[in-house]
């Protein structure tokens, strides 16, 4: 770590040979935002499942991509679609 | 009046006029209380995600009506009385509908 900072110290004082890394922010969009979705239905199971991991649980917004609104509408069909047999409690 | 959409599971290993009769008492709970049936969308028999009282098979219907809210527990508190009934789940839809 220390030395890649000597390292940009370095190619700072020699002038910008090499061209900083800027890490670009990922453009996320809501996909229910997107297709302009009012209502998530927990009856779409298959959709639901794009939203849980292979484990079964609720995906986090941050892997999801969802707006916070959209990410709570689809936890709860989640657990209403679970409640039905829809979609599993946990999978092995 | 209020739109509700209930999800009824029943027993699957019950023959299809059983089956039949329990959509159409299901129904007579919501008309005798002095609401409509808009439709019945009958899914059918389906694998379930887990296991309900040893049952792996389920009869999916889903049934939308219209009803006064005051009436929707009795309704509710009904369900469990029809045969080969393994649970229910009502929503309300137009509740959880965003405007975009």
């Amino acid at each position: 770590m220390a030395r890649r900072e000597q390292g940009s110290r370095r190619d700072r004082d020699q002038g910008s040979r090499r061209e900083r890394f800027v890490r670009k922010p990922r453009v996320r969009v809501c996909f229910f935002c997107k297709d302009k979705v009012g209502y998530v239905d927990y009856k779409d199971a298959a959709t639901l499942r794009r939203y849980m991991s292979d484990r079964g649980k609720i995906r986090a917004r941050r892997a999801t991509g969802c707006c916070t609104k959209h990410q709570r509408d689809v936890a709860i069909a989640i657990k209403n679609a679970r409640e039905m047999a829809l979609l599993p409690y946990v999978s092995r | 009046m209020r739109t509700y959409e209930t999800m009824v599971l029943l027993d699957a290993g019950r023959s299809d006029a059983e089956i039949e009769e329990a959509l159409g008492k299901l129904s007579g709970l919501i008309t005798e209380r002095g609401g409509e049936v808009a439709g019945i969308d009958r899914w059918g028999r389906r694998r379930l995600a887990y296991e309900i009282e040893h049952l792996l098979d389920g009869y999916y219907a889903v049934v939308t009506y219209n009803l006064e809210p005051d009436k929707r527990s009795e309704v509710e508190g009904a369900m469990p009385f029809l045969e080969g009934f393994i649970r229910a789940k009502t929503v309300v839809p137009a509740a959880r509908t965003r405007t975009p």
